[in-house]
């Protein structure tokens, strides 16, 4: 994710972890500098209840305007959709 | 004693009732070609077989048995849709279509639509109509499923008309993504409005239907987001549409 740093670009997570504090050891030794939502610790949580996710990790992405673009999709094609939506910013 | 007689004597006068009931010729007919099948095999060359039997019997009850062993053991085949066809023209007031909606979802058949749409419109019955209603969703589910991975890889259309048959394959390869969700929504709209009571394994057809309208209408591609609110781990509140005016990657992830 370094060569996105300076573009208009934010990665965002929502987590399902039972235990809070395992979630902030995972990020500290993951040195995971961006941010989760914590979902009260449960795939039942309201974020993931109101997003129907049935699968994790399930991966979206959003352009500028907040519009879905692109669902559950695979990390491979995790680059070049990010490309597309910051290409069409420019 | 004059109990004991009596239950005899309405025994004896239900027996020519019960006589009534006896299979129709034409039921007799289906039977023999079911048990004639179930020795030899061969459903596409037994196809033949029950729709010319449901042709000559086509206002007998068994006609519809008959052609609903077609819809349900040869799917894709230009037999298919022409037990499906017959099924709207004679038998749309057939209780027994209702069970059978989801061989009818399943027949890889343009006409499998129209079938349900017919039956939600005029069937007598409402649980028919209700069923007609559910597997009318599930159907345009399935299609917008293929369209979906038909956008994504184009390469796999030979496959879809291999599978799916010319006629119903050349529809799915041509269907517009966003009059497909549009129809997708109307029928959930239907079934919230005239079924939202009905019972099926997991929820109602209303739960089903709300949860359903939902996803179409904030969680496909194309629409915008719903916002999430809430704090992180360390106690930080913070919002989705914080982060208008960039391209956001959202995972849903857990260190399990």
């Amino acid at each position: 994710m370094k060569r996105l740093s300076g573009k208009p670009f934010a990665l965002v997570g929502v987590n399902s972890d039972e235990d809070r504090e395992a979630v902030k050891k995972v990020m500290a030794d993951e040195k995971m500098t961006w941010r989760s939502w914590w979902d009260e610790g449960n795939i039942d949580g309201p974020i993931h209840t109101t997003w129907q996710i049935q699968e994790r990790p399930s991966i979206h992405i959003l352009d500028a305007k907040g519009v879905i673009r692109y669902k559950n999709i695979s990390t491979e094609d995790v680059d070049a959709s990010i490309d597309t939506l910051l290409s069409e910013l420019e | 004693m004059r109990i004991v007689s009596l239950l005899i004597l309405m025994l004896v006068a239900a027996y020519p009732a019960v006589a009534e009931d006896a299979p129709s010729p034409a039921a007799k007919q289906f039977k023999a070609l079911v048990d004639e099948y179930e020795q030899e095999g061969g459903a596409r060359t037994f196809s033949k077989r029950f729709l010319a039997l449901a042709e000559e019997r086509s206002k007998d009850p068994a006609a519809a048995d008959a052609l609903l062993w077609v819809v349900k053991n040869v799917r894709g085949r230009s037999d298919t849709t022409k037990a499906l066809e017959l099924l709207k023209a004679n038998h749309l007031g057939s209780k027994t279509l209702g069970p059978a909606c989801a061989d009818v979802a399943q027949s890889r058949s343009l006409a499998a639509e129209k079938l349900f749409r017919a039956l939600l419109k005029k069937s007598p019955h409402t649980e028919v109509k209700a069923a007609a209603c559910y597997y009318l969703a599930e159907l345009l589910n399935g299609e917008a499923i293929v369209v979906d991975q038909l956008r994504a890889a184009p390469e796999l259309a030979p496959r879809v008309l291999q599978y799916y048959g010319e006629d119903y394959g050349k529809h799915l390869a041509a269907l517009d993504p966003e009059k497909l969700a549009k129809q997708r929504e109307q029928v959930y709209e239907t079934m919230l409005k005239s079924f939202p009571d009905v019972a099926t394994q997991d929820a109602t057809l209303g739960e089903l239907s709300q949860t359903a309208l939902f996803a179409i209408r904030h969680l496909s591609v194309g629409r915008v987001a719903p916002d999430i609110e809430g704090e992180d781990a360390f106690g930080n509140e913070f919002k989705l549409s914080d982060y208008r005016g960039k391209v956001v990657m959202l995972t849903f992830w857990g260190h399990w």
